[in-house]
């Protein structure tokens, strides 16, 4: 049975709001997605917009042993090499190999597509030290 | 190891500015991501005793020699600006030597004309950042030319490097140029009226005031002994693939052949350090 056109745009509205609930940021501009204990890593459109065109992405292996702000990843971008720092402790069980071809997703696409690794969360009391969105986007305008 | 020192400089968390001054006996620089086969000629580099080095900021592939003098501005993560860097940089020399046509391009290089004198780099962590770049003064351009002359047929997502023409001060300047009298004049200009920049050993227990620093020696506790492997030399390398001989190609991960396709090779190849040479002299091309 096909949903209205009403139904449909609402079942995206709830999801993508239940998506932005389980959004947390870091000061140095990480963000992680909480799906269950799974964690999905990557630098916000605040960090993107700050590196430049990125030119590779150096992601981590699978299986990777992480503690809270360990680097998971180098960003090069036109102006420098950066650093991903881990908001979450964990093992990485996944990890978007889009990224080694398509390095420019990151520009294009930060908090969605360019997601860089997926981590079992070991602690998820590490999420208690993060910003949910609204806190972040008063946190990046004082600057 | 002077780019060893730099990454324990960064590492150290200083807060005050930092000019950090050094040169290389001859040896090839390659960018954090890149690929040296691709970028150099390997086999001539090794060949003439030149190293090949990778450092941990981007950017493309240098040459260094005692002809060449590198500038490394350390700063906080705020006040890092490779722009106001290169600028102060250009003034100075301009104040010196009088140089028409120096100007910046907005990839943080420095040319004379269209040719290029000086390329930059970066690295930025959480506690701090610094910018380099290189200065031919009198450098030999043309091993820089042939050294710097790598496998364009390599296929990888490694970064690549810009080409340009390069030339050198003392090529294009009419006065007689030395990388002494280019240190003592930028790092003077730096400190201003009065200071002294630091030359010679740096203390790694003393906590260091001083603004400029020209290296003449490296301690060992500082030495990043597995920067100097070949797992971070050439492992580092992003995977690639080459055609080696006819219909022949090669795959790499991790600086070592993981693949071989259109040849009935050795079992005991898969494994080995990626060595063209070595692949060519096997398959009898």
């Amino acid at each position: 049975m096909a949903l209205s056109l009403v139904s449909r745009v609402c079942m995206r509205q709830i999801l993508s709001q239940h998506r932005a609930l389980s959004m947390y940021y870091t000061e140095s501009h990480e963000w992680v997605n909480v799906q269950g204990s799974l964690g999905r890593v990557g630098i916000t459109d605040h960090a993107q917009a700050a590196l430049g065109d990125v030119v590779f992405v150096d992601i981590p292996e699978v299986d990777l042993d992480v503690d809270v702000g360990d680097e998971i990843a180098s960003v090069e971008s036109v102006k420098a090499v950066g650093d991903v720092a881990s908001p979450i402790g964990g093992i990485v069980v996944a990890v978007n190999e889009a990224l080694s071809d398509s390095p420019t997703l990151v520009n294009s696409s930060p908090e969605e597509d360019a997601w860089i690794a997926e981590i079992e969360i070991s602690d998820m009391s590490a999420l208690e030290g993060l910003m949910d969105k609204e806190a972040y986007d008063k946190f990046l305008l004082e600057g | 190891h002077n780019l060893a020192l730099e990454n324990w400089i960064l590492h150290q968390g200083r807060e005050k500015k930092l000019l950090l001054v050094y040169q290389n006996k001859p040896c090839v620089v390659i960018g954090r991501f890149q690929n040296p086969w691709r970028e150099a000629n390997v086999n001539m580099a090794s060949e003439r005793g030149i190293d090949i080095a990778r450092r941990v900021s981007g950017g493309g592939t240098v040459y260094h020699d005692l002809g060449n003098v590198n500038f490394s501005f350390f700063t906080d993560k705020p006040s890092h600006c490779p722009n106001r860097n290169l600028q102060f940089l250009a003034d100075s020399l301009n104040r010196r030597y009088s140089i028409s046509h120096l100007h910046l391009n907005k990839r943080h290089d420095l040319f004379i004309g269209s040719s290029k004198i000086s390329g930059s780099a970066s690295r930025i962590i959480r506690t701090g950042a610094f910018h380099h770049c290189t200065l031919l003064v009198n450098s030999d351009l043309t091993t820089l030319r042939g050294v710097l002359h790598g496998d364009s047929t390599i296929s990888s997502s490694a970064t690549a490097s810009l080409s340009s023409p390069t030339t050198s001060l003392s090529a294009e300047c009419s006065a007689d140029v030395t990388t002494r009298d280019v240190i003592d004049h930028v790092t003077e200009e730096f400190l201003g009226a009065g200071r002294e920049p630091t030359v010679g050993l740096w203390s790694a227990e003393e906590e260091q005031e001083e603004d400029v620093l020209i290296v003449d020696h490296v301690p060992e506790c500082v030495l990043n002994v597995e920067h100097q492997t070949f797992e971070w030399v050439f492992g580092k390398s992003p995977k690639f693939s080459v055609v080696v001989g006819d219909g022949v190609m090669v795959h790499v991960e991790k600086g070592l052949v993981c693949q071989v396709d259109g040849w009935d090779h050795d079992p005991s190849l898969i494994g080995t350090q990626y060595d063209p040479q070595r692949l060519q002299a096997l398959l009898g091309t």
